[in-house]
């Protein structure tokens, strides 16, 4: 009877951090998709805002055909349950916004572009994007923070391990972002 | 009209067209005084004699609540009175700086907040000082609520608890959103369980350890409620949450506006002063209203680099 009892609480215990995996696995897919719906935002915005660039910025061949190549990769398919591909992904999306920050930095040179009203609003609609991919890639890290910490720590990891459910991996800053910024250049 | 441009016209402000109003009206607030303290002595002496001669008997009861009824009747004709300094003052003071006042407010005015669900459930509302204009080109309205909750005993006497004082405001949100983010008092992890039960939506874990002590969020949309509390937002609602003037803040992002509930320890806009031509009766009203422009500013609320 009281062995009956014991094995009854124990497989109790089993299922109730089994759900938990699952949950915590659901809702890491749910905020990855929350960032692919916002990436795809700036994916669609990109086309717009070269084409206004290409007007102006004829010889800066290199730093356009960076962002299209960039765009194209980063738009690419891949199976978010594996962790390899949505690394990957995360890092050509990184890849573009480098990209554009770059293009950014560069029609600085171009007051003329800079001063185009349709750049302009672009320009605001990109910060607005990125706004919201920011916040994606917060609730997106939460949630592979609460993942990350079931499936490394026993005796949850015992049971992620048996049916396979893996940390993802985390969505971070780039370098240049986290590079404090020296007012002087800019004076 | 830029902040600093109000804060300079509201120092500067001139009561001289005020003054004749306000020194007739304490020399009739000192008259209506001098008569409660007069009424008080009387009645309190004749139910205190009352008392030694007869006990506490019915008769004698009865004359110490006629004796009551009678001396707050004598107090009211002072409010009265410092109601009307009020509503002179008052207008001046926001006129001087483009904005609108009203007393009396309707009931309706607190609709918003109750929906928003940053305030506690209430018996009675008393809503007086709606401040309406805009700050910067930020909408905003603002009005001094106290709630009270009235509960009765085993016997049904009624006791009234006051559960919230201090000001309603409602601003212009400079960004553009559509569910709904609730920021409520932190209650520690039973409160906010048991309290999280009535709310709707998600709750929300953020990165800020000293705002995820004070605050507990619930939001329609993970999202959008981190697009909205940024770091630095977080970090600004935590530092305007400890203004000496704070007692408490919650607030609601929805529909497109920022409603914030914070409470006080004290009534505002009745002036620093016992006497009505007192010039720091002026001085609090100026910094009763400064309250706004605590508000817009410790908050970022006319920033547009959405950060």
């Amino acid at each position: 009877m009281i062995l009956t009892i014991g094995l009854a609480v124990v497989a109790f215990v089993l299922y109730i951090i089994y759900v938990r995996l699952i949950k915590l696995r659901n809702g890491t897919l749910e905020a990855l998709s929350s960032i692919d719906v916002q990436l795809k935002k700036r994916h669609d915005l990109v086309p717009n805002i070269l084409k206004i660039a290409k007007k102006f910025m004829e010889h800066e061949e290199g730093v356009l055909t960076k962002v299209t190549q960039m765009r194209s990769i980063s738009g690419s398919d891949y199976d978010k349950s594996n962790p390899d591909e949505v690394s990957q992904h995360l890092e050509a999306n990184k890849q573009l916004q480098s990209a554009m920050m770059n293009l950014f930095a560069v029609a600085e040179n171009y007051p003329d572009l800079k001063s185009q009203v349709t750049m302009v609003r672009a320009q605001e609609t990109y910060e607005e994007v990125e706004g919201h991919i920011s916040a994606a890639r917060r609730f997106y890290n939460s949630s592979v923070g609460e993942l990350k910490n079931a499936v490394e720590i026993f005796p949850s990891s015992t049971i992620a391990n048996m049916i396979g459910i893996k940390a993802m991996p985390f969505f971070e800053m780039d370098e240049v972002e986290k590079k404090p910024i020296d007012a002087s250049e800019f004076l | 009209m830029t902040i600093e441009e109000m804060r300079a016209a509201l120092h500067s402000f001139d009561d001289s067209g005020l003054r004749p109003l306000l020194d007739k009206l304490e020399v009739r607030r000192n008259s209506a005084f001098k008569t409660f303290l007069s009424v008080v002595c009387v009645l309190g002496f004749v139910v205190m004699y009352l008392i030694l001669e007869q006990g506490v008997t019915d008769p004698v009861k009865i004359a110490g609540g006629i004796s009551v009824v009678i001396s707050v009747f004598f107090y009211r004709r002072m409010a009265v009175i410092r109601s009307e300094a009020k509503e002179k003052l008052m207008p001046a003071l926001c006129d001087q700086i483009g904005l609108d006042y009203n007393l009396h407010p309707f009931n309706t005015a607190i609709f918003p907040f109750t929906n928003a669900s940053i305030i506690p459930s209430y018996d009675e509302a008393k809503l007086e000082d709606e401040i309406t204009g805009s700050v910067e080109g930020i909408d905003f309205k603002l009005l001094e609520a106290k709630l009270i909750v009235i509960t009765r005993d085993s016997k049904g006497r009624p006791s009234r608890k006051t559960v919230f004082q201090g000001f309603l405001v409602e601003f212009d949100f400079h960004k553009d959103f559509i569910g709904e983010t609730v920021i409520t008092k932190d209650h520690s992890v039973i409160g906010n369980f048991f309290s999280g039960l009535g709310k709707s939506g998600n709750r929300v874990k953020l990165e800020d350890p000293e705002f995820e002590r004070l605050f507990e969020v619930h939001a329609s949309d993970q999202v959008e409620a981190r697009y909205l509390l940024t770091p630095r937002f977080m970090e600004r609602v935590v530092e305007f949450s400890k203004l000496p003037s704070v007692k408490q803040l919650q607030m609601a992002f929805r529909n497109g506006r920022v409603y914030m509930a914070i409470k006080r320890n004290d009534n505002a806009f009745e002036g620093g002063s016992f006497k009505l031509n007192d010039p720091a009766l002026i001085e609090q009203n100026i910094k009763d209203i400064a309250m706004i422009f605590d508000v817009v500013t410790e908050l970022n609320l006319t920033q547009e680099t959405k950060i």
